[in-house]
């Protein structure tokens, strides 16, 4: 099969329509970067293999994101091929619709569309990969063979030996770490049994404890036992209580519970009967009736001794100092005496007054002296200006302070009494008021304890012969229920043993359980889980296996059928005298997943190789096996994209002859931006070539073509 | 990628379980075809992805089913 022409319509660089001929058995698409040269070739492979030839899959870094549609999408996307084998003319047409469906193939008049379309390639022209390794070589598996790390550079020489689909599919099937599957179905059923196992071996603990504590051997626990022991239990209790103890069934219980629950039940009646025997609540009312009667008592108490406090006080009071009339009569004594005090006071003061004046005359006018008569009271003195100078001075030094010392004191003897008496007064209040308290709280309390008082008779000391009594009467009591608590404890304790003993067998039913739930239904799913992952491991181990020895078998048969051709080409472009006899094998020693070119010496000649070498080599790989497997190609060209890329005059000139041999028994396409190459090209073809310029482009319409 | 061949060498490879196999990569082939590697990897990754979800559910199922893995002796309850 042949391209005669291709109509591109916005698609990646062509934002309008072209058209390209490519009748001609050389065509040379030249022209500077980013005028459409990759587009065009592009446009091929995208209308044979549409989505196929995008993405990080197809191992070109550049094709990540790439997208057929042009940007400007003034034009909707259509690329129409036109191709020609020895019966038919092939018209392919895609489009970007229906995802990778968009394809129509007319042949003749049969037309085929989506997905059969798509089939129709893949019968009769290939694989993509196998495309891009016998028909299109692209730039990228040149520029990088130079460049790449040894892993990438395998990657590069498998694509370029049409095997990069064995190795994406392998990759692919690798990166679901199938081999890890049953691992993790294994996980969950080691997490379910170590559950088991650590719940089983904390019961078995539990019950090596309980059997420790009751002496006894875990594994000879029976139910039978355990009932024989609450039967006892119920004897006990019934002889104790002289009632039949019957203890209730549960219903539709495990036996080890019930015996349990009724074991309980058993314990909770024996304290029961302990609380509510006649004694018991006998000697709970004669608690409760001592606690009264002794609270009472004490506020009586407390009452009384406060009144007598206070009338003991008043008493000693009087008797020391006199009851209030006496102390009133006391006091009025001591008013008359004070009061006749002070009337010889007065009467000694007008005295004063009345002889001060005539003694002041009688000395101011020089009287008196000598014998005369007192003119105030007609008395007969030899002096008297002395006289009544002595007569003053009796009166001031010696009856006016005596008096009034005396007056004085009264006034504090008074008023001491008036003292004595006021506290008789407050002591006399006191009392009383202790008095109506005491007789209120004794009536009230009386009536509470429903107490008669005969006359005379004291509510204290009634009180006080009625708590003795509820004392001695509860200490015989007491007597009786010391002798009913230990046998009812007795119940107790051997419930509790009892209670212990069916701990160990419900522990036993839960071991019981557990040990079953290997029979749950979603454990054994879980182990037949693990079947089908292994099982599907397996399956894609085996996959795996035969994608790998298959791929290493076409490998190795391209390897073979093209090494002399790979050897003569890159022979006729590089010329290296230091490499003689190029060799390209697989290197078995890494399970054929590397590639060897030796020279013969056996020695690998990569690392010796220069970069325009290597380029060379690259290209040596794609035309080799393109031309050792020229009869079987179903699309009888070859697409060389930049192929000078990186090389010597000397290099593009070997190039061309070799792109004029080649042109003989296949249909050319070179893209080149080399104007060096392009001459030598002319210098060179044997065969008529068309060279179709991109000499401009032009946002609206595309590439400008000459 | 040469179908066939690779299909005829699961075949000589499995001697249990060929058809399941070829069916397999069938499947993995309609896959590839259908969405790259990428396709080929989500089904894979599902297939690996349902396989852990139902283990973990049924682990989950049977650590349920039993009231005394849920329950741990001490009285308290046990993580699931």
């Amino acid at each position: 099969m042949k391209i005669d022409k291709i109509t591109i319509q916005g698609f990646r660089a062509f934002t309008g329509t072209r058209t390209i001929d490519f009748t001609n058995p050389v065509t040379v698409l030249y022209g500077n970067n980013a005028q459409g040269k990759s587009s065009t070739l592009n446009a091929i492979e995208w209308c044979l293999f549409g989505d196929k030839c995008a993405g990080l899959s197809t191992g070109i870094r550049e094709r990540k994101d790439w997208k057929p549609q042009n940007r400007t999408r003034t034009h909707a996307c259509r690329v129409i091929l036109t191709c020609h084998n020895d019966q038919d003319t092939i018209i392919f047409e895609r489009t970007p619709k229906l995802g990778n469906n968009g394809l129509i193939v007319n042949i003749g008049r049969n037309v085929i569309k989506s997905t059969a379309a798509n089939m129709w390639v893949s019968e009769h022209i290939g694989q993509f990969m196998d495309f891009m390794a016998m028909v299109y070589q692209h730039q990228e598996n040149i520029r990088h063979l130079a460049l790449a790390e040894p892993r990438d550079k395998r990657e590069i020489i498998n694509r370029m030996l049409g095997l990069g689909e064995y190795n994406t599919l392998m990759s692919a099937i690798n990166a679901s770490k199938y081999d890890k599957w049953s691992g993790k179905v294994q996980l969950s059923i080691d997490g379910v049994n170590i559950r088991i196992q650590d719940r089983t071996s904390s019961y078995n603990s539990q019950n090596e404890e309980i059997a420790k504590k009751l002496a006894l051997n875990a594994n000879l626990v029976s139910i039978e036992n355990a009932r024989l022991k609450v039967l006892a239990l119920q004897k006990k209790l019934s002889e104790l209580s002289g009632e039949a103890v019957v203890s209730a069934r549960m219903g539709e219980k495990a036996e080890h519970i019930e015996t349990l629950e009724r074991v309980l039940q058993i314990k909770g009646k024996a304290r029961e009967y302990f609380i509510q025997s006649p004694t018991s609540v006998r000697n709970q009312a004669l608690a409760e009736e001592i606690v009264n009667y002794e609270g009472n008592l004490a506020v009586i108490n407390k009452l009384k001794l406060e009144l007598d406090v206070a009338g003991t006080k008043l008493a000693e009071f009087i008797a020391q100092n006199g009851d209030e009339a006496s102390m009133k009569g006391k006091i009025s004594g001591l008013t008359e005496e004070k009061r006749q005090l002070e009337a010889r006071l007065a009467s000694a003061n007008a005295l004063y007054a009345a002889i001060d004046p005539l003694y002041r005359y009688m000395k101011d006018n020089g009287t008196g002296t000598g014998a005369a008569q007192c003119p105030a009271c007609g008395s007969y003195t030899q002096d008297q200006l002395s006289y009544l100078a002595n007569k003053l001075k009796q009166l001031t030094d010696t009856e006016v302070m005596t008096l009034s010392q005396q007056i004085n004191e009264k006034a504090k003897e008074i008023e001491s009494a008036t003292g004595l008496l006021n506290q008789i007064l407050t002591l006399t209040v006191r009392e009383v008021s202790m008095r109506t308290p005491y007789a209120e709280n004794c009536e009230r309390i009386a009536k509470e304890l429903e107490i008669s008082l005969q006359k005379g008779e004291d509510l204290a000391r009634v009180i006080g012969g009625k708590l003795k009594s509820a004392k001695e009467a509860k200490l015989q009591l007491e007597d009786a229920l010391k002798s009913l608590e230990p046998r009812i404890r007795a119940i107790e304790d051997e419930s509790d043993a009892v209670i212990d003993y069916c701990r160990i067998l419900e522990n036993k039913e839960h071991i019981k359980r557990l040990s079953n739930v290997k029979d749950d239904p979603n454990y054994k799913q879980l182990s037949a889980l693990r079947e089908y992952a292994e099982r599907q491991s397996l399956d894609l181990e085996a996959i795996l296996k035969a994608v790998k020895a298959i791929r290493d078998e076409e490998g190795a048969a391209r390897v073979s059928s093209s090494k002399e051709s790979i050897k003569k080409c890159f022979n006729r472009i590089a010329e290296n005298p230091g490499i003689v006899d190029l060799e390209m094998c697989l290197e078995p020693a890494r399970g054929n997943e590397n590639f060897l070119f030796r020279d013969s010496s056996g020695d690998d000649v990569i690392p010796i190789l220069s970069q325009g070498d290597l380029n060379a080599l690259a290209l040596s790989i794609f035309y080799g096996i393109g031309e050792s497997n020229t009869t079987d190609l179903p699309f009888n060209a070859i697409i060389f994209d930049d192929p000078s890329q990186s090389m010597a005059k000397h290099h593009k000139e070997r190039i061309a002859r070799l792109i004029s041999e080649a042109a003989k028994a296949r249909q050319v396409i070179v893209s080149t931006m080399d104007s060096e190459l392009l001459a030598m090209l002319k210098d060179n073809l044997t065969m008529s070539m068309k060279v179709i310029e991109f000499s401009g482009w032009d946002p609206a319409n595309g590439p400008d073509l000459n | 990628m040469e179908l066939e061949k690779i299909k005829q060498k699961i075949a000589i490879l499995s001697k249990t379980r060929a058809e399941e196999r070829l069916n397999m990569f069938q499947v993995i082939c309609d896959k590839s075809e259908q969405g790259g590697e990428d396709a080929v990897k989500n089904f894979l990754n599902e297939m690996g992805g349902s396989i852990q979800k139902t283990a973990e559910e049924l682990e989950r199922g049977a650590l349920n089913g039993c009231q005394e893995i849920v329950t741990a002796p001490d009285g308290e309850e046990g993580a699931l």
